[in-house]
């Protein structure tokens, strides 16, 4: 479909690639993939901001590998050759944090491995990466893991805010606050990100009734 | 067949390439991730000091001391300590097999002590000293809700009685804002300092976790909506500190008998 149109390195379209997921493809809150991982890592802004970065590098190269490679690809074994390339990618991601950010590697510990299991990467390789060209998926990777880390990121400020009185660690709140032990624990995010939905929905009229 | 060929041979060239490239970073970046685990293992360590230790360098102010199972010196870090004398004892401990292999003290761990017969384990000690003053800190391992917990525990010898100055909690997956304060809250981590280990008979008691403490020589307040955790931490603080009473006494001979 896509790779039929004309091609620039950074034209309308491929802004529309990096945007798009943002707000009105967001993976999150439209496409409700990698929502465990949302509930799970929220909990403190800076784990958040790795897992984000995390996961925009791993959609993005496995993405741009994947299209790479998608002639070549047999289709009977497309799936295990995209796990084999997002496997080798986070398997990189673990050791680059393990090496240069390593009180993040321990806070983010088993959700490294996990965004193997991560819905969007493999929902964009299989709905992206498999059909476009190379430089086109990688944006679209990138977009993806933007509009992922956005959610993240707003969940996570206002989860640290209310449930810990801090932001990245520091204290930002008075001491006459008590904080919210209920917005740390996993299921404030599932009601976060309901909110954060229905704000979006408001909002955006567009996503109305598309589901 | 052709087509099933062509489909093992993609197959086995794509995983030769990924195993290639994934063994070539792994050479490159695992002695810089095995620097880091260290040295967040020494300032974790040495955190346990009440002053947060800031000032030290472990490898300048700390001595290692290994106790073996019946709590007996069996190794003791001195100023003229020199490699074949740590050697001799890597060796031993490595001959007990399960894929051990020290080779630097400060790699003696619970975690892998472990995975032996509780006869078989040594016990590391951490004796910091600055001005004169020595602070010992030991370590416990335990349960915690999801996963292992562990801590170091520094205590000072007063008048002969042992207390806690100061300890540092670490868990490996305890709930952020519940278990996971064990490490996080300073208040709860506080409470520990000037806590006796011994009671006023002399007899061993350690510092309990309860709901309401009663007794504020040895009892601290449990974090509550985190009990497995608080439980975890008191059999814990039990159990990690007995292993360590046979050294400590003979540090201290007065520690019993003292009222």
């Amino acid at each position: 479909m896509a790779t039929e149109t004309k091609d620039s390195v950074l034209g309308k379209k491929e802004l529309k690639l990096l945007t798009d997921p943002i707000d009105d493809n967001n993976p999150v809150t439209v496409q409700i993939l990698g929502v465990c991982s949302a509930l799970a890592v929220t909990s403190q802004v800076y784990p958040a901001l790795i897992m984000a970065v995390g996961v925009t590098l791993v959609t993005a190269f496995s993405n741009l590998v994947t299209s790479m490679l998608r002639k070549t690809i047999p289709s009977s074994i497309r799936m295990i050759i995209q796990l084999l390339i997002v496997a080798a990618l986070v398997q990189v991601v673990e050791m680059l944090l393990g090496a240069f950010a390593y009180s993040a590697y321990e806070m983010l510990s088993v959700f490294v491995g996990l965004i193997i299991t991560n819905c969007i990467v493999m929902g964009r390789l299989e709905a992206y990466a498999m059909a476009n060209k190379p430089w086109q998926s990688f944006l679209d990777g990138i977009g993806n893991g933007l509009g992922y880390g956005f959610i993240l990121i707003i969940m996570a400020v206002i989860r640290e805010i209310t449930g810990k009185g801090s932001f990245m660690g520091w204290k930002v709140l008075p001491e006459w606050y008590v904080p919210n032990n209920l917005m740390v624990l996993p299921c404030a995010s599932l009601f976060l990100i309901g909110v954060i939905i229905w704000i979006q929905r408001g909002r955006n009229r567009k996503l109305i009734d598309v589901s | 067949m052709q087509k099933d060929l062509k489909i093992y041979l993609y197959v086995l060239v794509m995983t030769g390439v990924t195993a290639l490239v994934l063994s070539f970073l792994y050479n490159v970046l695992d002695p810089i991730q095995a620097k880091n685990k260290e040295d967040a293992k020494k300032k974790s360590i040495l955190s346990a000091l009440a002053d947060g230790g800031k000032d030290l360098n472990f490898d300048k102010n700390v001595k290692v001391v290994v106790l073996d199972a019946q709590g007996k010196v069996k190794f003791e870090q001195k100023e003229d300590s020199k490699q074949e004398d740590t050697d001799k004892l890597f060796v031993e401990l490595n001959k007990r097999g399960e894929g051990v292999k020290y080779s630097k003290l400060i790699d003696i761990d619970l975690s892998l002590e472990e995975k032996f017969p509780q006869e078989q384990r040594v016990y590391p000690v951490y004796v910091v000293e600055r001005n004169k003053v020595k602070t010992t800190i030991v370590v416990v391992r335990g349960n915690g809700l999801w996963d292992k917990i562990w801590g170091y525990i520094s205590l000072d010898n007063k008048d002969g009685k042992w207390a806690v100055t100061g300890v540092n909690f670490e868990h490996k997956a305890e709930t952020p804002g519940l278990g996971a304060e064990i490490k996080d809250s300073k208040d709860f981590k506080d409470q520990f300092k000037g806590k006796q280990i011994y009671d006023n008979d002399g007899k061993y008691v350690s510092v309990t976790v309860v709901k309401a403490p009663k007794n504020k020589d040895w009892e601290v307040k449990s974090i509550s909506g985190a009990t497995v955790t608080s439980v975890g931490v008191s059999e814990m603080m039990i159990r990690g500190i007995s292993y360590y009473l046979p050294y400590l006494e003979s540090m201290s001979p007065k520690a019993v008998s003292s009222k």
